[in-house]
């Protein structure tokens, strides 16, 4: 049943806080940087991946920190890309 | 296991409401209630918790206040600090296992700065500790898919994945666009209109083929024709070779370019409307000058012949003054003295004729030289370009053995540059070859420009080599934006991939949540509500970054929304089960929880769910909850345990000095000071109705009945009354009817009738009587509360197991209860008049 209420004490308290907070399990996850790292390597390991672009992928986006242009460099990064093969194509064409 | 950090105490200070320090100590029981109507000061407390924790030191709500008048960081302060010489100030102290750390934070100034011992508890906080009762609809119904996300995302650290999700999500956007771009296609046809002279405007092999023979070649060599715009075509190699040749031959430019010398030295002219011929160039303007300068030089030795009488210049000069028109002669020489008759002029008149005559002289020798130098001038000018343009005409011609116009010229070129030391060589020879070879460069200037125009075949190679460096160029533009497109198209798998495991990671993780969110969500809303779940978006969804929450609400509603089908409460139960589960999942670190007025929407039941549902499941958190809903306050203390929570109750707010506290029960006097002050005593009257219910309840050891559902709104004080009704009713114990009252006063508690004071005299519940009727109804219950006074005076009784009839608690009395006769009117008022202190 209820129970009375009580003013707070200004008295200083001994330092015996309950039992009952007792630190809680603490779930240990891997951290996102563990786990981003893990996903950039299943990512290159997938089947018939484009390793290239995983590997832009990887360096500029697949990070907990990452730069602040991170976008616009693996955009260029890409096209990069597309433009050496390209080029690799028309070599081979040419010869 | 590292312990968890707490609050040990707390302590507000010209803070808020806060004026004079106030401490909150939670060093023997961490867990603390407040209640207190609104505007005395109670959300101050969690507005201090806060504050603590707040990245700019300020408090979230203080900017909601109005848009374009935020209240802002003034506000912290309480508005009597300063003139109290107060520093408004939060101050703490925390404690982890054994290790205690004091911190604070002054709440004035620019800074502000937050204490390292707040910034060490606060890493404990995954999620925010605090929940707010006017946000919980906000988080549910107002609250974007999106931001959901993004919080779930953070409170589950992934905010690092949902950032790269959201990059994953513009690089696809912006590679995508990149692919569908025609940014170098324009560019090139851009180039390919000006090349063509705007004939063609998009690349096309056929038409540019075309173009290059009709419109290149053509003009030069019908008959050539390139099969193939292409390096080794057998038309191109041709247009090389024809190149090359003309190379070996003076070209249309080259001719000019020996014209030019030549009229550069010599044009004969022969104006149209048949006037004598003009010379114009070099050699005709150095002999022109030197004609001049010929004429010059005699006209000069003349003049000076003449003038040379005049050998007194200065002596005529001023002779002239002397005899001057309209002067006065002098009647004698003014050097000599001599008389002017005597003179060989004779007279005046003769002077005058002899000083004009002396004097033209003069003048026309001065003319002469003047001519003679500029003639001389001019000459000079004319052999410097002479000298200067006969280099470029013997360049262009060709070597001879020395009886050729080349020599010719050279030694020309070697008399002129002797002048003026020799005469200047005679220039008829040279200048007939000049006009002689003019003529022919003309006729066959024109005979070139007559056969094939401006057109060359250098000309004719150099389009042809820009047209196939375009033509190279408009195929790597086109591969590379297949390639792109390609690669745009790994990149949507790849993504696809990504993200779907970051779903995976996240959705995982909101499992992990889901379920003791939907177990606090019971407790709330009872075992037949319908979970809650957290989806993200289906996999073909383009935007992941979304987390629904969701609900079957029937066999055709599956999975709607929770803001269009639940009722407010369920609504505010969803998100407070959400908030509260992950708190307790995710800030094991720093258990605490502050409950600011979160019951706000609950009926009665759900307010006992809720402090049913802190003391079964949150028993290992510190919870710091303020309320203005005295029935929930009653209701937590009754369930919580005494051991870990301290209850108070704010009774006043002292401008001078800040939230008084009550550290008793509702008293008598407390009921009439409020009538004193021309104030309602409702809110007390029923506290006390409730508190004193709880003790005869208690005492008695009576059993309150399970509510029925279909009473979910009963009162509790109607439970009560009911259970001790049934429990007295078992002994066979009535008491005695109150006067005033029309029935039996435990039957009009139990029926609720008069559950809320001035509903027995008025029909709507919650309505307010006046102060007379509340005096009124305070006596009738008084009256009926002294009949179960002991005989000994004392009013708290127990039951111990094994009797049926509550005795005295006083050890020393133990007399068995019984109702006391009622008292007589008279007594009735008498008794009334002493029974306040007793109450």
């Amino acid at each position: 049943m209820g129970q009375d209420e009580t003013g707070t004490s200004e008295e200083a308290a001994a330092l015996d806080m309950p039992a009952a907070l007792a630190a809680p399990q603490v779930e240990q996850a891997d951290t996102p940087v563990v786990f981003l790292a893990n996903l950039s390597e299943t990512l290159k390991a997938s089947d018939d991946v484009d390793v290239d672009l995983a590997g832009i992928l990887s360096d500029h986006l697949l990070t907990v920190t990452p730069h602040a242009n991170a976008v616009a460099n693996a955009k260029v990064a890409i096209a990069a890309l597309a433009a050496k093969r390209a080029a690799s194509l028309e070599d081979q064409a040419d010869g | 296991m590292a312990d968890p950090t707490l609050f040990h105490s707390l302590t507000l200070e010209g803070f808020r409401a806060y004026l004079q320090p106030k401490t909150f100590d939670f060093g023997k029981k961490p867990c603390l209630a407040i209640f207190a109507p609104n505007g005395l000061g109670k959300s101050s407390v969690i507005d201090a918790l806060e504050f603590l924790f707040s990245e700019h030191g300020t408090l979230e709500r203080l900017g909601q206040r109005t848009l374009n008048n935020q209240a802002g960081p003034p506000a912290l302060e309480h508005n009597g600090a300063q003139t109290a010489g107060i520093a408004p100030t939060v101050k703490f102290t925390t404690i982890t296992g054994k290790i205690t750390a004091e911190g604070s934070r002054t709440a004035t100034g620019n800074l502000r700065p937050i204490h390292a011992a707040a910034t060490a508890m606060k890493a404990g906080f995954v999620v925010s500790p605090i929940i707010r009762g006017y946000t919980l609809r906000t988080f549910v119904e107002t609250h974007s898919p999106e931001n959901r996300y993004s919080d779930v995302a953070g409170w589950l650290q992934l905010s690092s994945l949902v950032d790269v999700q959201k990059n994953l999500r513009l690089l696809r956007r912006d590679v995508k666009a990149a692919a569908e771009g025609t940014t170098e296609q324009v560019r090139l046809a851009g180039l390919l209109r000006t090349e063509t002279a705007q004939a063609i405007q998009a690349w096309d092999d056929a038409t540019v083929l075309g173009f290059v023979n009709v419109s290149v070649i053509a003009p030069l060599d019908p008959e050539l024709t390139l099969v193939a715009l292409a390096a080794e075509d057998e038309g191109y190699i041709e247009v090389g070779n024809r190149v090359e040749a003309e190379e070996k031959r003076l070209g249309l430019a080259g001719l000019k370019q020996i014209r030019n010398s030549l009229i550069a030295l010599w044009q004969k002219i022969l104006p149209e409307d048949g006037g004598d011929a003009e010379y114009s160039g070099a050699i005709a303007s150095f002999y022109k000058a030197l004609s001049a300068l010929a004429d010059a030089k005699a006209t000069e030795v003349v003049e000076r012949d003449k003038a040379a009488g005049t050998v007194f210049r200065s002596v005529w000069k001023e002779a002239e003054k002397l005899f001057a028109d309209d002067a006065t002669a002098p009647d004698a020489c003014p050097v000599c003295a001599t008389a002017i008759g005597d003179t060989v002029a004779g007279s005046v008149a003769a002077i005058r004729d002899l000083l004009m005559t002396h004097l033209k002289d003069l003048q026309s020798y001065n003319d002469a030289k003047a001519a003679l130098d500029n003639a001389e001038t001019a000459a000079s000018q004319a052999h410097n370009q002479l000298v200067a343009r006969l280099p470029a005409m013997i360049e262009h011609l060709p070597d001879d053995k020395g009886d050729g116009f080349k020599t010719a010229l050279i030694a020309y070129q070697a008399g002129v540059a002797g002048w003026p030391t020799v005469e200047a060589p005679d220039s008829t020879a040279v200048v007939a070859e000049l006009e002689t070879r003019l003529a022919d460069l003309d006729h066959e200037i024109a005979d070139i420009e007559a056969k094939q125009g401006e057109h060359t075949w250098a000309k004719v190679k150099a389009s042809i080599d820009r047209l196939l460096k375009m033509q190279k160029d408009v195929v790597l533009a086109t591969r590379t934006t297949e390639q792109l497109t390609t690669l745009h198209e790994a990149l949507v798998a790849q993504t696809t991939l990504v993200s779907g495991k970051i779903r995976e990671k996240v959705q995982s993780l909101l499992d992990t949540l889901q379920a003791p969110m939907n177990d606090i969500y019971k407790e709330i809303q009872g075992a037949n509500a319908k979970p809650i779940r957290l989806e993200l978006p289906g996999e073909d969804d383009s935007n992941q970054q979304r987390m629904q929450l969701v609900i079957d609400f029937a066999d055709n509603r599956q999975r709607v929304a929770p803001g269009g089908y639940l009722s407010d409460s369920q609504i505010h139960s969803v998100a407070l089960a959400l908030r509260l589960a992950a708190i307790k999942k995710f800030n094991s670190a720093a258990p605490v929880i502050a409950l600011d007025d979160v019951v706000t929407s609950y009926d009665a039941d759900h307010r006992r769910a809720i402090g049913a549902l802190i003391a079964k499941m949150f028993t290992d958190c510190q919870i710091i909850l303020v309320t203005h809903d005295e029935r929930f306050f009653n209701h937590l203390k009754d369930q919580l345990a005494a051991k870990d929570w301290q209850f108070t109750r704010i009774i006043g707010l002292d401008p001078a000095f800040g939230p008084r506290f009550a550290d008793h029960k509702v008293t008598d006097e407390m009921i009439a000071d409020r009538w004193a002050k021309g104030e309602s005593a409702a809110n007390e009257m029923r506290q006390a109705e409730e508190e004193w219910l709880l003790g005869i309840a208690r005492g008695f050891g009576v059993n309150v009945r399970i509510r029925q559902l279909e009473k979910a709104y009963s009162y509790e004080r109607a439970e009560l009354a009911s259970a001790i009704g049934g429990f007295l009713g078992d002994l066979k114990l009535t008491p005695a009817d109150v006067p005033g009252v029309n029935n039996r006063f435990i039957t009009s508690l139990v029926k609720g009738d008069i559950e809320n004071f001035g509903s027995h005299f008025q029909d709507a519940p919650y309505g307010d009587g006046s102060i007379g009727d509340e005096q009124t109804r305070w006596d009738e219950f008084k009256a009926f509360r002294e009949q179960f006074r002991c005989a000994c005076g004392r009013t708290k009784y127990q039951r111990p197991f094994g009797l049926n009839k509550p005795v005295c608690a006083h050890d020393k009395c133990e007399t068995q209860f019984a109702f006391k006769a009622p008292a007589a009117k008279a007594e009735v008022t008498a008794i009334l008049a002493t029974s306040g202190a007793n109450a």
